[in-house]
């Protein structure tokens, strides 16, 4: 098991990071035109992400983060500097890469099952190996009686569980996440933050999260970029080296107060 | 810290919106009770019933111009026993359904295309909506001389006036496929044929089906309205041949078949709808 208490995966600029890490973003540029101005969704912004490690952007709404998940996921071409995802270039369709939205995005006409396995078809591949891991994944996040079930069926919670088992069907090795939870209410949300980090304290996934949420990202991450707006760049990185397994505990700890006053702090910049 | 102070408050919400449905419900009492919505149309019907059958009786309308409703019940029972009327359900039927189903097609496959295309959409979207400015029953006469006095004019007739609600709605539901669900799709490297198959075309198909609901009721008008202009056949053509001959009180009871006709064919895509679109009133969410 890696140790996640010692910050060796620390602050590591793009430029001496060699093959370590899993996502690399280098002087990324994103430009939107309005009819009336163009708007920097974000300027010069750099940061890596290495094998293994849950990495979070936070920052305050329009900073960008959901602009840059989207350039690493390879649905939007940045305008200037460069995106890598294991090495090549990012694009769509990576085998690779899972993807988890803040809506669950889960079909209405297909049942839970059905809707986890939609990634097996769209990469083309048979289906049936796919429900045996699917299944085994709505075990992992507590859906075993749902498989059947439609969507509409299932409250909130259950929805993004459904989402969270289609984001690890094809056992990707990097998890893209954009504001998973936002939606849901305050207890839902906790309950689950815990539950992803109990998931990738056992599967140990490269993870790139987006919150504006400090204390989600604290609960889940080893390390936090802070994104800042006007135009979007990033202002800081916070190693978040607390101890792990991750536990409810952990928010009224000392050192869980310190580190949620450092992000505070580069937030405020 | 959210939790805290909205917790209670729900607490207190949710007796007050059970007596507000206990309100409701004390309301409705007073206008009928539980059997209201049953007994109220009832009475209407007795009345405005009897009151035709007195005012007829009396000879304030003369009954060329309002059968008496005794009249029109036994003309009912009368036909009902016929064969011939029976053949004429059986052809206005087959010309709407006909119509319908063609009419239906043609509209979703044109609108599929003009949704899926910058070109098409800019370049047949402004004819379409200029050929729905034409009212289409005027084009019965035209269809007759091109189709003949058979039930093909019928079923053209039937398509033509169908088709534009199937496609306007077949249009806005491909428009209006959810976005986050496409992006997702894509970014998991899904095609176009993906994205269409598996995402857009039942999230139209949904949309789709009130179009095909309100192009039945058009098409029994495009129907009858073909058979009006020339037709040997059919319950619009038994309507006409009726009212020439001044037997209006079976005229009429044509009429409360063609009420029940087009209710039936309404009735019967609704079922369709809850059988197919099981998940109505669900999005992708």
């Amino acid at each position: 098991m890696r140790d996640l208490t010692s910050p060796a995966v620390g602050k590591t600029s793009p430029a001496e990071a060699g093959s370590a890490h899993s996502i690399g973003v280098a002087h990324v540029g994103k430009r939107y035109r309005t009819e009336t101005r163009t708007v920097d969704a974000v300027r010069d912004v750099s940061f890596v992400v290495n094998r293994g490690e849950f990495v979070s952007l936070v920052g305050p709404s329009g900073c960008g983060k959901s602009t840059l998940l989207k350039m690493v996921a390879g649905i939007l071409p940045p305008d200037a500097g460069t995106i890598t995802v294991l090495g090549q270039k990012a694009r769509p369709g990576r085998r690779e890469v899972g993807l988890m939205f803040q809506t669950s995005i889960l079909f209405p006409w297909r049942n839970v099952l059905k809707n986890v396995i939609l990634p097996f078809e769209l990469f083309g591949e048979n289906t049936d190996e796919g429900k045996h891991k699917a299944l085994e994944l709505l075990r992992l996040v507590g859906l075993e009686d749902c498989a059947d079930i439609y969507p509409w069926e299932l409250s909130g919670g259950m929805r993004q569980r459904a989402s969270l088992a289609r984001l690890l069907v094809t056992e990707p090795d990097i998890l893209l996440m954009d504001e998973p939870l936002a939606a849901l209410d305050e207890l839902t949300r906790e309950r689950l933050e815990f539950e992803i980090a109990r998931i990738q304290e056992k599967l140990k996934k490269t993870a790139l999260y987006v919150t504006h949420d400090i204390k989600e990202a604290l609960i889940l991450s080893d390390r936090i970029v802070v994104l800042q707006t006007n135009p979007g760049r990033v202002t800081g990185e916070v190693v978040a080296d607390l101890p792990r397994p991750r536990r409810p505990e952990l928010i009224d700890s000392d050192e869980f107060a310190h580190k949620l006053k450092e992000v505070r702090d580069l937030l405020r910049l | 810290m959210r939790t805290t102070s909205s917790t209670p408050i729900e607490f207190e919400t949710e007796p007050n919106g059970r007596q507000l449905e206990g309100g409701d419900a004390a309301y409705a009492a007073t206008r009928g009770g539980r059997y209201g919505k049953f007994i109220w149309p009832v009475v209407v019907f007795v009345l405005v019933v009897g009151a035709g059958e007195t005012l007829t009786r009396a000879e304030v309308f003369n009954r060329f111009i309002l059968p008496r409703p005794s009249a029109i019940a036994s003309a009912m029972v009368e036909l009902a026993g016929e064969s011939f009327f029976w053949d004429a359900v059986r052809v206005t039927v087959l010309e709407t359904t006909a119509g319908w189903a063609l009419g239906s097609i043609v509209g979703f496959i044109l609108g599929a295309a003009i949704a899926s295309s910058t070109v098409l959409r800019q370049g047949l979207y402004p004819y379409v909506v200029l050929f729905q400015g034409l009212p289409k029953v005027a084009l019965a006469p035209v269809f007759v001389v091109w189709f003949g006095f058979g039930i093909s004019s019928k079923i053209v007739m039937a398509a033509a006036i169908c088709f534009f609600p199937l496609l306007v709605n077949t249009i806005s539901g491909l428009d209006s496929v959810n976005a986050d669900a496409k992006s997702f799709m894509e970014a998991y490297g899904a095609s176009k044929r993906h994205v269409f198959m598996k995402l857009s075309l039942p999230e139209a198909l949904t949309s789709a089906f009130a179009g095909l609901k309100t192009g039945m009721s058009f098409a029994l008008v495009g129907a009858i309205v073909g058979e009006f202009v020339g037709a040997q056949e059919g319950m619009g053509s038994l309507i006409a041949t009726f009212n020439f001959g001044l037997q209006v009180d079976s005229a009429f009871a044509v009429l409360v078949y063609l009420t029940l006709v087009g209710l039936i064919l309404y009735l019967a895509i609704e079922w369709l709808e809850q059988k197919i679109i099981f998940w109505r009133g669900h999005g992708v969410a």
